[in-house]
């Protein structure tokens, strides 16, 4: 009951009545009583049931205290203060408040209803309402009387403070009373409240109808208020208020026919709870705008009811932005906007909370699964990976496929059938494919071995220091690669020991190691491969150097002791070496012979030459037998048809000097025999071992180098058959019977030789790759003269050895030849090239006896 | 903690075996091996149709014909606090190391001394 204002407690002395009233209790009336005279049953008595929820029973704060705010604002109290909208001390003003309520009651004017705007700052808290209302209390009297309105900033949001000033249904200026004085109005009212309660319960439905006329009015002038704004466009407030005022006395006068006429106080209701609902809201401004007008409620004549429920709203909402800060509503904003991006907001928000919900969700569930995780580390998780694949990791995954191998099988031997069916004779590069490939996976898996093996070598180090836990990184962590000295190779070559495979020289035949292509020939492998041969090399130069040393060391021959000792010592490095060369050897049939493969590089030709007074004579023999009988696969013997090459190349001439170094070092120096095994015996022999295979023979007589061994051998067997001088001067001669060996041995070759002594010019060879007597010819002849040089003399030496009918018939196989060069010589200018023609020619030609002079000047023109 | 040690962790504890011929066998672990062949004892054998059931005493069960284990996870949680404890003396006593040691190789109680350590050695370097 408070809530009008009433003293609802039996008034008491003076010293209590200055409480506030809200602690005393609440008088009983007996509405029910027997005593009564039944009259409430006529009341009409609806819409009370939610009175106690709205009114609430226990103790009243001052929160919705409208009355008193109007008291104060009534009787203009020094407790108004525009500058301060929190008025914490509201207690003085209650008894204002109270008194002036009575005022208020007995003042019913409907046009106090106007609710001006007042500073929106201080709705936004419930508290404030107290002092909005205050603040709007004398806006209201202001309204009637326009010229004591202070501000007229036309926010008529503030609603609550017009529904304060209409639930007191506005009051004429009246002056705030003591509490004495109403208490004592009240005891003298008490007496007639029982009778007047019913009255006043009308009234207050009346008050309440009126409220609510004034509230439709209110909107109605709300929304032509809008309408207005909308129409003129003004941003400011003095004008908007300067424009409003004249037009209060027209609108009122508007309202007051529109009030009534529009719809019965049943349509009021429904709509103004509607319209209260946004006002409640409207107390708690910071809540949710969203509180869309109720369609349902606007029938028919609701159209207007609509409008106005939503210029309600888009008022509040203007309100609500003002409140947030903005200077002034934003009328430019239209209302069907703001209601979308209200919409979109609270979709926006609904969405938040259902994918947080979702989130959450997922996230518990995916916690409840994953409490386990992590007890295997990824550390832990990689060293079983690497495990699980150093088990699979194998050097050679066939080994165990039976398949595998069969297939394999198969295919050498169809290969090797193949071989032998198409490349009889030469079989050059027949394995070359396959065996490089072969390699190359071989040497892969290698690799990989190596790194598995590292690695289980490390773990297994790892176990072992493992066994004191105590002194574990002692000195610190030292495991890691960057200690080690070189930084992790990205590949790792294979470090083929020779030793091993000196000691293995079996496994070395089985095994296919060898790329190089050129060394295989035939269907046997190499003994060993290029870089074995040069492994060895160096070993038997480590010999060599051994002895030297040795030798420099040689002491004197009475020491005894010490001589037998470094004589051993001799020995056994010279066994070493001879071993070393594989002159014989188990590897004997090996294409190469692994000596023959010793002295393909230069480093074994000279070595070889060092070896000069190392190598017994026997051994210089049987590796002199050795270089005959393999002589074609001496690399000097092989390649030399790049001799025949006019064009001069790197290859070209690091043929020549592996040549060059071929005779001088292995068979001049290397191999040179002592006197007396120097025989003619010897040369014969070999010589005779060069003839024994003809065609062999012939493919090396027609190289540079093979002949050149030939004249070596047969320079020295003619030196020796025409007997050499003794160191007395005396003749030595050579034994009879091998004069006639070599006589017979001289004339065999000799027939040989018939045949391919033109062929034997690499001139000719060359030649016969131009026209004849062209131009070009005779341009490279001049080069090819000097290839040919070592074939004149041989001729010529070889001419010496020959009689007269062997002489004649020489000379009629190379008349051709003869010619031929003197006729270019003729065709040549005077110079050297000239020179050297005819100094060719007339070493064979002096040998018969003959000159080319006698030609020359016999023909000056020598006929083609 | 690698599985081998975990396995050795649940010695003594109830387990249960799938085979990879679909037969399960749940009972206590008695002893384990490098190989994961198991002794069991109180074991409850069942087919693989899930319609035939056996009790034995004890069981040997060879590690190749191991599908999967299951254990309580009650010794997943002791394994994994060991394993905090672990990682916490680790940081402590080589604070000034870099991570790369890896703490936490805790897992598996008391017998974890020499293969918590080898498995220390072996990813040293992380």
């Amino acid at each position: 009951m408070s809530f009008f204002g009433f003293e609802t407690s039996v008034p008491r002395d003076d010293k209590d009545s200055k409480q506030a009233y809200a602690e005393e209790d609440i008088a009983v009336y007996t509405w029910g009583d027997a005593s009564y005279d039944a009259l409430g049953s006529a009341l009409e008595e609806t819409g009370d049931d939610l009175n106690d929820e709205t009114f609430g029973g226990g103790p009243v704060g001052k929160d919705f205290d409208f009355s008193g705010a109007t008291n104060a604002a009534l009787t203009n109290q020094p407790n108004v203060q525009p500058s301060k909208p929190y008025q914490s001390d509201l207690a003085p003003k209650t008894q204002q408040n109270t008194s002036s309520t009575n005022d208020l009651w007995k003042n019913v004017d409907p046009s106090s209803a106007f609710s001006k705007q007042v500073p929106t700052e201080h709705i936004t808290n419930p508290v404030h309402q107290t002092s909005a209302a205050q603040r709007t209390a004398p806006s209201v009297f202001a309204q009637i009387n326009p010229s004591v309105n202070p501000q007229a900033d036309y926010n008529i949001t503030n609603l609550s403070s017009a529904t304060a000033a209409l639930s007191l249904d506005g009051h004429n200026e009246a002056r705030p009373r003591t509490m004495a004085e109403i208490e004592a109005e009240m005891h003298a009212a008490l007496r007639e409240q029982q009778q007047q309660q019913l009255i006043s319960q009308q009234r207050e439905r009346e008050r309440m109808q009126i409220e609510q006329q004034l509230l439709m009015q209110q909107q109605q002038r709300m929304m032509e208020e809008e309408q207005l704004r909308m129409e003129m466009e003004k941003r400011r407030l003095y004008e908007q208020q300067a424009l409003q005022d004249p037009l209060w006395a027209i609108r009122q006068a508007m309202m007051q026919e529109n009030g009534m006429s529009v719809q019965g106080p049943s349509d009021l209701r429904p709509s103004l709870s509607a319209n209260v609902s946004p006002m409640t809201q409207n107390r708690h401004p910071m809540s949710q705008i969203p509180h869309q007008p109720h369609p349902p409620h606007n029938h028919g004549a609701g159209n207007q009811q609509a409008l106005v429920n939503e210029l309600l709203l888009h008022h509040q909402r203007q309100q609500m932005l003002e409140q947030q800060g903005h200077p002034r509503p934003n009328y430019d904003i239209s209302i069907e906007s703001q209601d979308a991006m209200a919409a979109d907001a609270r979709r926006r928000m609904q969405e938040a909370e259902m994918m947080e919900a979702r989130h959450r969700r997922r996230m518990a569930k995916i916690q409840s699964m994953a409490r386990y995780n992590d007890i295997m580390t990824q550390s832990d998780k990689d060293f079983i990976t690497r495990v699980q694949v150093a088990q699979l990791v194998t050097s050679d995954p066939y080994a165990d496929d039976f398949y595998a191998q069969v297939y394999a099988s198969i295919r050498q031997q169809r290969i090797a059938s193949e071989n032998q069916v198409l490349k009889g004779a030469p079989r050059q590069g027949g394995q070359r494919g396959p065996h490089r490939r072969e390699n190359a996976i071989q040497r892969m898996q290698a690799h990989v071995e190596r790194i598995v093996s590292h690695m289980k070598s490390r773990e297994q180090s790892k176990e072992a220091s493992s066994h004191n836990p105590g002194l574990q990184n002692v000195l610190g962590k030292t495991s890691g690669r960057s200690y080690k000295a070189a930084p992790r190779q990205l590949l790792q070559v294979a470090t083929a020991s020779p030793d091993s495979r000196a000691h293995h020289p079996v496994k070395e035949h089985d095994s296919v190691k060898s790329l190089d292509s050129h060394v295989h020939h035939g269907d046997l492998p190499p003994p060993f491969s290029p870089t074995e041969g040069l492994m060895i090399i160096e070993r038997l130069f480590n010999n060599i150097l051994e002895i030297e040393q040795l030798r420099r060391n040689k002491p004197l021959a009475e020491d005894e002791a010490r001589m037998s000792t470094w004589k051993q010592s001799l020995d056994e490095l010279l066994d070493t070496i001879w071993q070393g060369l594989r002159v014989v050897g188990p590897l004997y049939e090996t294409n190469p012979h692994p000596f023959i493969a010793l002295i393909a590089p230069m480093k074994g030709k000279r070595f070889i030459g060092r070896l000069g007074r190392d190598l017994t004579d026997e051994q210089k023999l049987m590796t002199l037998g050795v270089i005959v009988n393999r002589i074609e696969q001496l690399d000097v013997i092989r390649g030399a048809a790049i001799l025949d090459s006019v064009e001069d190349s790197p290859a070209r001439r690091m043929f020549e000097r592996q040549a060059g170094a071929f005779q001088e070092n292995v068979i001049n120096q290397g191999l040179h025999l002592s006197p007396s095994a120097r025989t003619l015996k010897t040369y014969t022999a070999l010589i005779e071992l060069m003839i024994e295979n003809l065609s062999t023979f012939s493919r090396v007589v027609i190289t540079r180098p093979g002949l050149t061994l030939l004249e070596h051998f047969f320079a020295e067997a003619s030196l020796l058959k025409h007997g050499l001088q003794g160191p007395e001067g005396e003749h030595i001669a050579a034994p009879a019977e091998d004069v006639a060996k070599w006589s017979n041995l001289y004339d065999r070759v000799f027939e040989h030789l018939l045949p391919l002594w033109n062929i034997m010019f690499p001139s000719t060879r060359i030649l016969a790759a131009f026209p004849p007597n062209s131009l070009e010819a005779v341009q490279v002849s001049v080069v090819t003269d000097g290839f040919d040089l070592h074939v004149w003399r041989f001729l010529a030496g070889f001419a010496l050895e020959g009689t007269l009918e062997q002489h004649s018939r020489l000379v009629t196989q190379l008349r051709a030849k003869v010619m031929g060069t003197l006729r270019m010589a003729q065709a040549l200018e005077e110079g050297k090239a000239k020179a050297r023609k005819i100094r060719n020619v007339d070493l064979f030609l002096n040998a018969l006896g003959l000159s080319s002079t006698q030609i020359l000047e016999a023909t000056p023109q020598i006929p083609i | 903690m690698l599985p081998s040690s975990l396995l050795k962790a649940a010695q003594g504890k109830p387990m249960m075996v799938e085979l990879k011929n679909g037969e399960s066998f749940n009972g206590h672990l008695i002893d384990c091996d490098a190989f994961m062949n198991i002794t069991l004892r109180e074991v409850y054998q069942t087919a693989a149709d899930s319609d035939r059931f056996w009790k034995l005493k004890e069981v040997y069960i060879r590690g190749s014909t191991i599908k999967y284990l299951q254990v309580q996870p009650a010794l997943l949680d002791a394994v994994k606090e060991e394993q905090q404890k672990a990682r916490e003396a680790n940081r402590g006593s080589s604070g000034g190391q870099r991570g790369g040691r890896g703490g936490g190789r805790g897992g598996g109680p008391a017998r974890g001394g020499r293969v918590m350590t080898r498995g220390n050695r072996g990813r040293g370097r992380g």
